[in-house]
């Protein structure tokens, strides 16, 4: 395991993705919420977080936040390439199942 | 004859009421395990709940220092020690770490702490402070 500094780039990638590589914590978490408001709700949104190194319960609320708001309006967040962290915190709290993921 | 059990320093740790400060403290507390012999899956529990405990510290008092210290209580358990000011809230009642609805936005933290350790003490004998220590199993002792 390797440890990152807290930094966390995203990158918009075709098809209404976004690539996110770094470290999801409390520092960083509201990044990701603006990339996402910024898409906005009128189609799916596929998130790729195989690059995240780290994601606490931060990461954790920006995630189900955007799946609730894409929900309302009759779309999905999907989460695509998810990373080992990941993973583990989806498992952890259970939340992999009421996800979308690919 | 026994061997002997291995002596390992505790760290600790002072950080600024700040939301960069979690990634330090992980930081710090990661070197520490790495410098005595702690295996992926023990640092990976253990970062993630020194990260749970001090983004929690930070919400609880902004601006105030908090502290952070680890230690093995025996060759098998590290204590992950996170002790901050009462200024905006305190530690939820412990019937309350878990999110009522299942795709809850918030309230994961301690719940993600109850299940990575083998125990979590809330400590607030003391009126202006809040100790929580949580007790993480070695997973190859």
């Amino acid at each position: 395991m390797t440890l990152q500094p807290s930094r966390l780039s995203i990158d918009q990638a075709p098809n209404n993705t976004l690539v996110v590589e770094g470290v999801i914590d409390s520092h960083t978490a509201d990044q990701l919420m603006e990339r996402l408001r910024d898409l906005g709700t009128d189609s799916d949104i596929t998130l790729n977080l195989q690059r995240v190194e780290f994601i606490d319960s931060s990461g954790l609320r920006i995630i189900v936040t955007s799946h609730q708001d894409l929900a309302s309006a009759g779309q999905r967040l999907v989460l695509d390439g998810i990373s080992d962290a990941v993973a583990r915190l989806l498992e952890i709290t259970g939340l992999r199942e009421h996800l979308h993921t690919t | 004859m026994r061997e002997a059990r291995k002596r390992r320093p505790a760290r600790s740790g002072t950080y600024k009421g700040e939301t960069a400060t979690p990634n330090m403290a992980r930081h710090d507390v990661d070197g520490w395990l790495q410098a005595n012999g702690a295996d992926d899956a023990t640092r990976r529990s253990v970062v993630l709940v020194v990260s749970e405990l001090t983004t929690n510290a930070v919400q609880a008092a902004p601006a105030h220092d908090y502290d952070v210290h680890v230690e093995f209580t025996t060759d098998s358990l590290i204590a992950i020690r996170v002790r901050n000011d009462i200024i905006t809230t305190t530690v939820p009642e412990r019937a309350d770490w878990h999110p009522i609805e299942q795709l809850a936005a918030r309230g994961w933290g301690l719940s993600i702490v109850d299940h990575l350790a083998d125990s979590v003490d809330v400590d607030e004998s003391d009126a202006d402070t809040v100790t929580v220590t949580a007790l993480v199993r070695v997973v190859d002792a």
